[in-house]
């Protein structure tokens, strides 16, 4: 009885195996590489906003510091997005006819609340708090990137769980006096490790303490 | 081990109960022991022959009888087709659905988080920091007496109630009505608009037809107004110039299950007491001051803190409550035998015992107890008699009291500040007499439903029908609106401005939280205000109104503080001093007296003599509130339907409860249903065997079998008011068993989670505590060194912050308060009879309810055993999740994460404890609005296939840890108050940091009363319990060596 399979048949098999390994393999990557691209993160995505508010002439133009807009930043697990009455601080004043502004003059007529598209959207599991950041010496520009210099706004970090715990895991990395958190251009003098290493202490921060679930989701 | 394994094959084959000793037991030489020649561990044994005898504790006869439905729950934890949805759908449509939905999945992955909006304010309130929550003051009222809230509100939307600390009448902790009421505001089902004849209507033309009415009616002839019970001194103001207004028109009040009626209400004094006696009164739940009563009580059952002293409990009642159940002596009588044993007692002590009867045999002992007790604690004892028994109980009571000096000391008799006094059902009796007379020509009924809860001999339905104008408000569009031509929506109390007085005659005014839901909600003030002539009146106006020249001082001044601590401080309405009780104790009676409060002239058929029930042939039926939906107005409450009732466990139902020997007698099984036959009116109810239930005696709740309720409370039990007569409201003999062979299924929650008789509870009498203070720890069966299975955390425990929790089993009432606010708290959402039919509950803490002893004692003990999960140092859970998603924290508390669960179920079976619960459904409805409104917003809300559990409330830690960390110090003690030890009105429940020497939960630990919950298995949980200590008076106390038992 002839042979089914010819001789190549051994080479055409390896062939497909391999093959579909790797093209399990490559799909497997597809989806890691997908899954961390900024189309799945919204890293780097400028977003529109129903007013076209600039933080460059806000923040680096007229020197307004974080806080006067983003009020609860300090006491609350949410930094806060200013009401329309504090745009109308300047506003009634600046720019009064600006056609740019008339969504916010019309806000402040009607009593209808402007509808802002959130840039930094963590999933609903999450439980992310701002004022203990700022006070343990996390600094704005720090996760949210040089605001001052992005006229639309958009998320300058992934928000993955591995990025959190980058800092999380060693926050000597990142942490800063506590005197300079909404300093933007705030640069260590020295070595920050051990500067870090220092405050951490000096802050009272329980790092491996951190790390705990319960720290974030709940 | 063969030996062992014998054994235990043997005791699988006998069920029942034979050994004489109760203890499970578990050879030291079997345990952990590594056998030198074959290495292999020997385990230990649970010997279940042994398990089921007489002096352990037991949950159901179909445990002691190890029935298969009994064996099937729990050697299935998660019941045979608890993975298949509850649905017609067939497997292969299922597989074909699931296939899409696979696929689907797939995609949805691959799918972007769906854009949010962030939406400020326009103007944000100066007081509003947005992410944090607010809290105001206000207050509910429960059958017309005010209890003071602490409500949490986010951004607006109140999401919790908690008690008031300063309100006096139940400082700070709260019921389970308190704690749903979040739920009943959010209700989707409650009435959202204006009806006229069946549609849709409108509040102008309510007013304009109703106006010409009134109008029509010139001084208010034919004009009647029917009410709830109410205290609010504004309402109760405005109804008085209806009444100026119309001079013919009358007022009617009625209330379904009074909690206190009559003109003078008594107000104990339980911190004084070292002897109660109560007659037919659940103490805790059923009193204006429940849980001011709740607290005090409590206060003194701890013997390490009093001098070593306890107070004393004896309970007659016919079926059992919470109150029986932390007595110390409960007698199982029939509420027409409560006369005898107050009689007897007042002969005894030198009140009025006139009356004579002869007291029931099993009570005969301790009454000749209670009587020498009460003759030692004069001054320091009081009676009480509950609501349900008749007006001349009370009068012998008021005599026991005036004779024991307790008059004075431990009650008072104060000034009722309800509007309407005396017998609650001699109002609507009138009013219905008048409606068959023809006199009533528009009928007004405000916040009552009598269509449902009536007197069934008044035929009220058939009288109201005839009526020729009807108007209905209330919340629901209920048996009431049906029948009316127009039905107003009400407010919620979290929605308007009103105001209550509390028990002792504190004020509080009631402020709204949230603008109405629904637009043409109406509050009652507004529905009288348009009766006075202005339809467009606010709330906020009437109230204030009110009290502008009340308020001592500078008015704006004391009216801010009166909202900000939700009591109006050193204002209060008609307290009496310490006055004689309101009716002669002995003597001449005034004839208006007699007939007042509960017990009209036209009681019962049979004779009497002063006043008093003869006995007559039959069974008695007994007549009570609800415990979880009280008289029906909560019976479209999800969490209170599903809440399992204290004693019976029983969830979604009502039943008619009777003792095991009243069943057999009548050949009877749990779930047979029976008709219930009085004065030749029936209803149909099913079975369920309560031990301890007094005999020949059988007792039915209200609220259920409603006709027009909303979805949840739809189908759900009988109605027990087709029973009852406004002449015996409470009990009633005479009553005839007849069998249907139907059969209803019932859902108890008592066998879930069983522990299968492992040791959990332990107890012991105060004397023996006091003699040998090692005995609660004596009582561990198996002492082995701290060996586990477990490697040991990786954190050190010594260091930093270490959770912990004790419950003192000797506060316990199985109230239920801790697990509504749990489930409010931690958005736990209701699976529905059925889910729960097949061990689906999801309720974090549950709340074990044991029976004690001989099986064949017809009043066997009663006891209460929360059960959160444990928090172990060493958690069996962990180890076996194979993607980590329970793991430890720095801080001892041990976590879940619900984002990584993957549904294995492995940590449940696991956990010895039986405190984990898995969402086989998608339980949570995510898409009704108002739900997504009430939700905590510190708490994930879990989804379907998800494992959760008590976290001890971690949201609440989380945030005092990062306020005391940003105010640089270390959280207080008292700081963190999980939500279940508030809700606790005998602050059973204690939590806090161990490693604080100074804080409360490490003094409560130190007690020699501490133990941990099989502690055997050396888990080392950070819950512990306090055992449970009674305080039998000597001469009932049987001859019983303790010691032997446990050596």
């Amino acid at each position: 009885m002839p042979q089914i399979f010819p001789r190549s048949a051994n080479a055409t098999a390896r062939a497909s195996i391999l093959g579909s390994l790797l093209l399990i393999g490559g799909f497997l990557f597809f989806l890691d590489s997908f899954n961390r691209s900024n189309y799945q993160t919204n890293q780097s995505l400028e977003i529109v906003q129903p007013v076209m508010f600039e933080h460059t002439r806000h923040v680096a133009g007229n020197g307004l510091d974080c806080r006067y807009c983003h009020t609860s930043v300090e006491e609350s697990h949410f930094a806060g997005i200013p009401p329309v009455e504090t745009c109308m601080t300047c506003h009634s004043q600046i720019l009064k006819g600006a056609p740019i502004l008339q969504p916010v003059r019309n806000s402040y007529e009607m009593g209808a609340p402007l509808e802002w598209v959130r840039v930094h959207d963590l999933g609903d599991f999450v439980y992310f708090n701002h004022s203990i950041h700022i006070a343990k010496g996390m600094a704005c520009v720090t996760c949210h990137g040089h605001v001052d210099e992005m006229a639309l706004m958009w998320q300058e970090n992934t928000l993955q769980m591995q990025w959190c715990l980058d800092c999380h895991r060693a926050p000597e990395k990142y942490i800063r006096p506590r005197e300079h958190v909404f300093d933007l251009d705030w640069e260590p003098e020295g070595d920050q490790i051990a500067m870090g290493d220092s405050l951490v202490e000096a802050y009272n921060i329980n790092v491996g303490q951190l790390t705990n679930c319960s720290i974030c989701h709940r | 081990m063969e030996r062992a394994i014998e054994r235990h094959t043997d005791s699988r084959n006998q069920p029942g109960r034979t050994s004489a000793k109760g203890r499970i037991r578990t050879h030291e030489s079997e345990m952990f022991r590594v056998n030198d020649k074959d290495t292999a561990i020997n385990l230990p044994v649970l010997d279940k022959q042994e398990e089921n005898s007489g002096d352990q504790f037991w949950r159901s006869y179909d445990q002691l009888a190890n029935s298969p439905r009994y064996r099937d729950i729990v050697d299935h934890e998660f019941q045979e087709g608890a993975d298949t949805p509850p649905t017609e759908v067939d497997r292969r449509n299922f597989m074909k659905v699931m296939g899409a939905s696979f696929a689907l999945a797939g995609i949805s992955a691959c799918v972007r988080q769906p854009e949010e909006k962030i939406i400020p304010y326009v103007k944000q309130p100066e007081e509003v920091v947005p992410g944090k929550p607010l809290f105001y003051a206000t207050a509910l009222t429960h059958g017309g007496f005010a209890n003071g809230v602490i409500v949490e509100s986010h951004e607006g939307r109140p999401t919790r109630v908690d008690g008031n600390i300063m309100h006096p009448a139940n400082l700070g902790s709260s019921d389970v009505f308190m704690q749903a009421e979040i739920l009943q505001l959010y209700d989707p089902d409650r009435s959202k608009t204006v009806t006229q004849n069946a549609a849709i209507g409108s509040w102008e033309a309510f007013t304009t037809v109703i106006g010409d009415q009134l109008a029509a009616s010139g001084d208010g002839k034919g004009l009647r107004l029917l009410t709830g019970a109410t205290s609010s001194p504004t309402l109760i103001q405005q109804i008085n110039d209806f009444l100026a207004k119309y001079p013919q028109a009358q007022w009617h009040t009625y209330e379904p299950t009074p909690i206190a009626s009559g003109e003078k209400i008594a107000q104990y004094d339980f911190s004084k007491a070292d002897v109660i006696v109560v007659l037919d009164c659940d103490l805790f739940t059923n009193l204006p001051g429940s849980l001011r009563y709740a607290r005090d009580f409590a206060s003194r059952r701890n013997p390490e803190t009093n001098d070593e002293k306890m107070n004393r409990l004896y309970v007659a009642e016919a079926a059992p409550t919470g109150t029986g159940s932390i007595a110390d002596h409960r007698m199982a009588v029939r509420s027409t035998d409560i006369w005898k044993i107050a009689s007897a007692i007042a002969k005894g002590v030198g009140g009025d015992g006139s009356a004579s009867g002869q007291v029931p045999e099993t009570a005969a002992n301790t009454v000749e107890a209670i009587i020498d007790d009460l003759k030692k604690h004069n001054g320091k004892a009081v009676v009480v008699a509950g609501e349900t028994q008749p007006h001349a109980v009370h009068k012998i009571v008021e005599s026991i009291n005036n004779a024991i000096g307790a008059v004075g000391s431990t009650v008072e008799y104060i000034d009722s500040p309800l509007a309407y006094k005396g017998d609650p059902f001699k109002s609507l009796r009138e009013l219905t007499v008048d409606i068959k007379n023809e006199e009533v020509e528009t009928l007004i009924v405000i916040g009552c439903n009598p269509v449902y809860d009536a007197p069934v001999d008044l035929d009220f339905v058939e009288a109201f029908k005839t009526v020729p104008n009807r108007v209905h408000h209330g919340l629901y569009h209920d048996e009431t609106a049906y029948y009316s031509q127009f039905h107003v929506p009400a407010t919620h109390p979290f929605e308007g401005w009103s105001d209550g007085v509390a028990y002792d005659g504190t004020v509080s005014i009631v402020q709204p939280l949230i603008a109405p839901l629904y637009g043409p909600c109406r509050s009652s003030h507004q529905m009288i205000a348009f009766l006075n002539g202005n339809s467009t009146a606010k709330d906020y106006d009437l109230i204030q109104t009110y009290w502008s020249d009340k308020l001592p001082g500078d008015f704006e001044k004391s009216w801010r503080k009166a909202l900000h601590d939700g009591i109006l401080k050193d204002f209060s309405v008609s307290v009496a001093e310490t006055a004689l009780p309101p009716t002669p104790v002995s003597g001449e009676t005034d004839e208006d007296e007699v007939s007042t409060p509960t017990q009209p002239e036209e009681t019962e058929s049979g004779e009497r003599s002063d006043g008093l029930p003869e006995e007559l042939a039959g069974l008695e039926v007994n007549f009570r509130a609800d415990p979880c939906i009280w008289d029906g107005r909560y019976s479209n409450n999800g969490w209170l339907q599903e809440c399992p009732k204290p004693i019976t466990k029983l969830v979604w139902d009502n039943a008619v409860l009777m003792s095991k020997k009243t069943a057999d007698d009548n050949s009877l099984e749990n779930g047979d249903v029976v008709e219930l036959e009085l004065n030749g009116r029936t209803v149909q109810g099913p079975v369920w065997i309560m031990p301890g239930h007094a005999e020949r005696s059988v007792t039915v709740h209200f609220g259920y079998g409603r006709e027009r309720t909303g979805r949840v409370g739809k189908g759900a039990g009988f109605n027990a008011y087709a029973l009852r007569e406004s002449g015996t409201p409470w009990f009633s003999i005479g009553m005839k068993l007849n069998h249907t062979r139907h059969h209803h299924q019932l859902v108890s929650t008592q066998d879930h989670s069983s522990l299968e008789g492992r040791n959990y509870y332990r107890d012991v009498q105060l004397s023996q505590f006091l003699n040998n203070p090692e005995v609660i720890e004596e009582m561990e069966h198996v002492h082995t060194d701290k060996l586990s299975f477990y490697r040991s955390s990786k954190w050190d425990y010594s260091k930093g912050y270490a959770w912990a929790m004790t419950i003192d089993l000797s506060a316990c009432i199985g109230c239920n308060a801790c697990l509504i606010a749990c489930q409010s708290e931690n958005n736990i959402p209701v699976v529905g009879k059925g889910q729960v039919a097949v061990g689906r509950e999801l309720h974090w803490i549950r709340i074990d309810r044991y029976f004690k002893g001989d099986p064949d004692d017809p009043n066997p003990p009663i006891v209460h055993q929360p059960v959160p999960c444990q928090q172990c140092e060493q958690a069996p859970c962990e180890v076996v999740c194979p993607v980590a998603a329970t793991v430890h924290s720095a801080e001892g508390l041990n976590d879940m994460v619900y984002n990584r669960c993957i549904g294995t179920r492995y940590c449940s079976n696991n956990c010895p404890y039986k405190v984990r619960r898995f969402n086989f459904l998608q339980y949570a409805d995510e898409d009704t609005e108002q739900f997504r409104l009430m939700r905590n917003p510190d708490v994930s809300v879990r989804t379907r296939g998800v494992m959760e559990k008590c976290t001890y409330c971690v949201q609440r830690i989380n945030s005092a840890r990062i306020k005391a960390k940003i105010e640089n110090r270390s959280i207080q003690d008292g700081e963190i108050i999980t939500a279940c030890q508030h809700a606790c009105p005998t602050q059973a429940i204690v939590f806090g940091d161990q490693n604080d020497k100074e804080s409360r939960v490490s003094k409560m630990k130190e007690s020699k009363r501490n133990y941990g919950m099989l502690n055997e298995l050396n888990t080392i949980p950070r819950t512990t319990y306090l055992a449970r200590l009674t305080n039998p008076q000597e001469s009932l106390v049987e001859v019983h060596d303790h010691q032997d038992e446990h050596h």
